[in-house]
């Protein structure tokens, strides 16, 4: 693995911290007391700018620092939590966002005015900083340094040793090990900075075998090191037991004093340290007296700045702390039982599968011809676990909805505000699944629903309150699966469409010849023709010069369909049905003159033969009606329809097929049964083609293609009704099924 | 690449470009070397509804699925009548998202020629009874012109978006 | 045999750079996503260090040391903890819980190897 795949997992875990601190600090708008939130908010800063400094990404480290400040304040309670805090917050979670984008070697549309904002919100983050209250008394901590030299660090030392080397006198304290510290790991890695000329073991503090703890650490070093290294190199060796033991550092020709300090504080007593240093050369024998001579003449020196620090946290802190942390054990812990996959891994893993699926469909082709009857139930049970295969193949592609879902409290959140509205935002069916690929390619349509809803749907606070609504808007956004299909409803309470308005505007435009009367359904779909939005609808949320007819469009690459359900001064709610993968689905194959094409077999709902009758009325025709016990079902002739020559067979076939609430049949010449059909994209050729949504590839090796089934039925009542204009009125083609 | 060893110090000196020739009725046509990725008898091709003329269909190329342009229909001419030699050549050219790769129907492929880019002359206004976006340039060799391809222009999925509206709107 | 280093952080990048870093060195690396996962990883398993952050979700690094001191196997293994110039009082209560040995966020790959060197050569 090399650093750049590190900073791409770096990119991809920093964007997750900060969709997840978004969710935090909304939660904390709607309650500022949340502790988790705080929590989870300071946590994530904390880590991008840990994460961060091994990256060298300064800049990103110097701001996530000072947010990270306040953040901590935030989290002593020592900043208020309010609108302003968590809009700031926000704030600063986008230009992070827009630093990890820049960091990601994206193309940042408006970079220099996103880096313009930085000194604004460093400055806003510095003003919440210093707005905080002191602490109170239970916080109060000074900053604690490295304990103080034992010698003057600079300047003229009074009567110094002859001692060239550093004299280092360590007590390790009887914690140490406990600790998971080896005291011989500190000297061997002083060995790297210099050369250890002389080492003396105390042992005298070990107690009497009886009285001594196997766990406990009894032992001292007088070293005598030579070295190179500057002198917070060496002392830095003993950072981590700084606090169990006592340590001792003297330069090279210290003064005579420093040692006598040494020695009175030696818990081994005076004579026996004496006889150490000077046994060990750092001392002369006349070094020692002259030492000893002064402190029998002055006070005992002070101990006190020398002393071994303490960790005087009474124990109730600490456990009050473990059970705040405990609480945070959030039902997360599933979360080390993943494992990360590279995309392209399970794409062609996926792909691999689609090959097996096709070339196991022509084998099983193959053991038919052969007749040969154990080979033939030998190919059916591999054709069972290659099914199989395929199913868990799938699987692993499918991730929650949620995932799209995620960045919508926000959006409402901000356009909300920006459009002086309260809107409130429901989420349900996060957890409904459906394939990656698609879930990437849903999140902008799906915005530009919601920003539709919000702009256009939900009315202003006034009107509600005039209308008897309450003040509070509501968007919902619904997800779950309905037979083979995921539907995804962005519905809101708002004004709902206006269908003559929608009817005048749509003939304004040419869409819909005057007098044809339309469904209400039909009428709001024409919010999707291309060329319906208009100038006067487009405001700065929602316009952005794509209209309704991108967002059909871009669900139609999906191989979905959108419906509008709307009722004037109730609301709307816009229905997304899309299929819940775009490798492999369950076909139907059917035959039209020479040509074999796949209908999804969620869609069939039942075939019949076409009555004698029926099929020399329906002949050339391309669309029709049958009666199908009693119902009246629109019905489309696909040879006439697609245009298709060739031999038509005896008995004509009609599939019935049924999406959403709607009912239609298909006139084929015959049916060639249920297929697994691996979805082959058709060339960008065919990217404006309407009516087919792929290609497979059949056991024979012949390509056959997929069809859309709702587009062609939509394609043609459109033109019908273009066609028939103001006679047969109403009667578009797909019947509506009561829901 | 599969050109001889000994050509590379020449190709320094005097740029060449590796063609493959074919024809179309009488006429030869180039397209570069680096553009072909291999030549296929023409076998079963599925037709796709509701496209112009120009797009004789799909094909099953080793899984994938690979459009196939009728050449003579695209330049206008009647549509290209299936014969002993009538070959389908996999090319691919690179477009904004992706490589396309796309199957051109001929007549018969010849050979593969390196042309000299000094012997390539930018196409005459008209008398190519073609649109001169989908001429590189014409080349004047031994045998006579051959007409080098922009393969770009001559696969430009916009023309054929074009034509499925003309189609759709004919239908309806 | 190489030493056993265990690295205990909830972000992967950081948990990466840092097993490079160590491997480089000749060290051999574990990887866990919180305490919990760290406890996990720990069974059987001889570990000679361990690199763990305090603040992690499920659970943190201060009580996955506590837990760790009750592990007859483990509790003698040194812990270096990471934690940053604002955790100070966080520190206190870590090394009451017994880590002693403190980075500070963010650092430099070699900075951490200069701790681990300080613990456990290579």
């Amino acid at each position: 693995m090399s650093t750049d795949d590190v900073l791409q997992t770096f990119v991809a875990e920093a964007r997750e911290l900060l969709l997840g601190m978004e969710d935090s600090l909304l939660a904390l708008e709607r309650d500022p007391r949340d502790g988790e939130a705080i929590s989870a908010t300071f946590r994530a800063i904390h880590t991008i700018k840990g994460s961060a400094g091994l990256f060298s990404l300064d800049q990103l480290v110097a701001f996530a620092h000072v947010a990270e400040t306040l953040l901590d304040l935030v989290r002593d309670g020592r900043v208020a939590v309010d609108g302003d805090l968590i809009a700031l917050l926000l704030e600063c979670s986008d230009y992070l966002g827009f630093l990890i984008n820049q960091i990601a070697g994206e193309e940042v549309a408006d970079a220099a005015t996103q880096e313009a904002r930085r000194p604004t919100l460093l400055a806003r983050l510095q003003a919440c900083i210093a707005s905080s209250v002191a602490p109170s008394a239970s916080q109060a901590e000074s900053p604690r340094q490295a304990p103080p030299s034992a010698v003057p660090a600079a300047g003229e030392v009074a009567d110094p040793v002859h001692n060239d080397a550093w004299h280092i006198s360590l007590r390790f304290g009887p914690e140490v090990l406990k600790n998971g510290m080896d005291p011989a790991s500190f000297l061997r890695y002083l060995g790297t900075l210099g050369e250890i000329a002389h080492i003396t073991t105390l042992w005298q503090q070990m107690p009497a075998p009886e009285a001594m703890d196997a766990e406990n650490c009894y032992l001292g070093f007088e070293l005598d090191f030579r070295s190179e290294a500057s002198r917070e190199a060496i002392d830095s060796t003993f950072d981590f037991v700084r606090d169990d033991c006592r340590i001792t550092l003297l330069p090279p020709r210290s003064s005579i004093d420093d040692y006598l300090k040494l020695i009175a504080e030696a818990p081994e007593g005076l004579e026996r340290l004496g006889e150490i240093l000077v046994a060990s050369g750092a001392l002369s024998q006349a070094e020692l007296e002259r030492a000893l001579e002064r402190q029998r003449q002055a006070a005992p020196p002070a101990l006190g700045e020398m002393l071994i620090q303490e960790d005087g946290i009474p124990a109730p802190v600490v456990q009050a702390a473990l059970e705040k942390q405990a609480k945070g054990r959030e039902n997360r812990s599933a979360a080390t039982r993943f494992i990360r996959v590279d995309a392209e891994k399970l794409e062609d893993l996926i792909n691999q599968v689609g090959e097996l699926v096709i070339a196991g469909a022509s084998a099983t082709l193959l053991s038919q011809r052969s007749g040969d009857t154990a080979l033939i139930e030998a190919m059916a049970q591999v054709g069972r676990h290659v099914e199989e295969i395929r199913d868990r193949a799938l699987s692993l592609r499918m991730v929650e909805i949620g995932e799209s879902f995620n960045r919508f409290p926000r959006v409402v959140r901000d356009v909300s505000r920006e459009l002086g509205k309260d809107i409130e935002l429901v989420i349900t069916g996060a957890e409904t699944e459906l394939d990656k690929t698609v879930v990437e390619k849903i999140g902008d349509p799906l915005m530009h629903l919601v920003r539709n809803s919000m702009d256009h749907g939900i009315e202003s606070i006034e009107e509600r309150l005039a209308r008897g609504k309450p003040a509070q808007g509501r968007l919902s956004l619904h997800a779950y699966h309905e037979s083979g299909s995921i539907v995804i409803e962005v519905a809101d309470d708002g004004g709902g469409l206006k269908r003559d308005k929608i009817l005048a505007k749509a003939m304004d435009r040419g869409l819909v010849a005057p007098g044809q009367a339309l469904t209400d359904r039909d009428v709001f779909n024409l919010i999707f023709e291309p060329g319906f939005s208009t100038a006067e609808q487009v405001t700065n949320l929602s316009g952005r010069g794509v209209g309704m007819d991108v967002v059909r469009r871009n669900i139609s690459a999906l191989r979905g369909s959108i419906d509008i359900e709307s009722q004037e001064g109730v609301g709307t709610t816009m229905r997304i049905r899309l299929p819940l993968t775009l490798a492999i689905i369950d076909g139907f194959l059917i035959q039209v003159a020479d040509s074999a094409f796949v209908l999804p077999l969620d869609l069939v709902q039942e075939c019949m033969e076409l009555p004698d009758g029926e099929r020399l009325q329906s002949r050339g025709q391309s669309s029709h009606y049958l009666d199908l016990r009693g119902e009246a079902l629109p019905c489309l002739r696909l040879r006439n329809l697609l245009n298709l020559e060739g031999e038509s067979s005896q008995r004509e076939n009609v599939v019935i097929v049924q999406y959403g609430n709607r009912r239609a049949g298909l006139v084929v010449d015959r049916l060639l049964g249920e297929f697994q059909t691996v979805i082959k994209p058709l060339g960008q050729i065919f990217r404006h083609l309407r009516g087919f949504s792929g290609s497979t590839i059949l056991g024979t090796g012949e390509v056959a293609l997929i069809l859309d089934v709702p587009t062609l039925v939509h394609d043609a009542s459109g033109r019908e009704a273009r066609l028939l204009g103001e006679s047969n009125a109403g009667q578009a083609i797909g019947s509506e099924q009561p829901a | 690449m599969n050109a001889p060893v000994t050509a590379a110090p020449e190709r320094e000196t005097e740029a060449r470009t590796q063609c493959l020739t074919f024809q179309l009725g009488n006429e030869l046509f180039a397209v570069g070397i680096l553009n072909v990725r291999e030549i296929i008898e023409y076998g079963h091709l599925t037709v796709v509804p509701m496209m112009p003329d120009s797009v004789r269909g799909v094909i099953n190329l080793r899984g994938a699925v690979v459009p196939v342009i009728d050449l003579r229909r695209r330049f206008g001419h009647a549509p290209t009548v299936v014969g002993r030699r009538t070959c389908i050549v996999i090319v691919e050219t690179p477009t904004a998202e992706e490589t396309q790769v796309v199957g051109i129907m001929v007549d018969a492929v010849n050979e593969v020629l390196d042309i000299p880019d000094t012997q390539i002359e930018p196409p005459p206004a008209f008398g190519t009874h073609l649109r001169t976006d989908f001429i590189r340039g014409m080349a004047k060799m031994d045998k006579g012109f051959i007409l080098v391809l922009d393969l770009n222009h001559v696969l430009a999925e916009d023309d054929f978006h074009a034509l499925v509206q003309d189609s759709e709107c004919a239908a309806a | 045999m190489a030493k056993t280093i265990l690295i205990v952080d909830d972000s992967a990048s950081l948990r990466q750079v840092v097993s490079i870093a160590l491997k480089g060195a000749g060290y051999e690396t574990l990887e866990a996503c919180d305490g919990q996962d760290g406890l996990n990883k720990l069974k059987g398993q001889k570990v000679h260090l361990i690199i763990s952050d305090v603040n992690m979700p499920v659970m943190d690094g201060i009580t996955f040391v506590t837990e760790l001191k009750k592990l007859p196997e483990h509790r003698f293994t040194p812990v270096i903890m990471l934690t940053t110039e604002a955790g100070d009082s966080m520190k206190q209560r870590g090394q009451a819980a017994g880590a002693k040995a403190w980075v500070v966020k963010p650092f430099q790959p070699a900075q951490m190897l200069t701790a681990v060197t300080k613990l456990v050569m290579p």
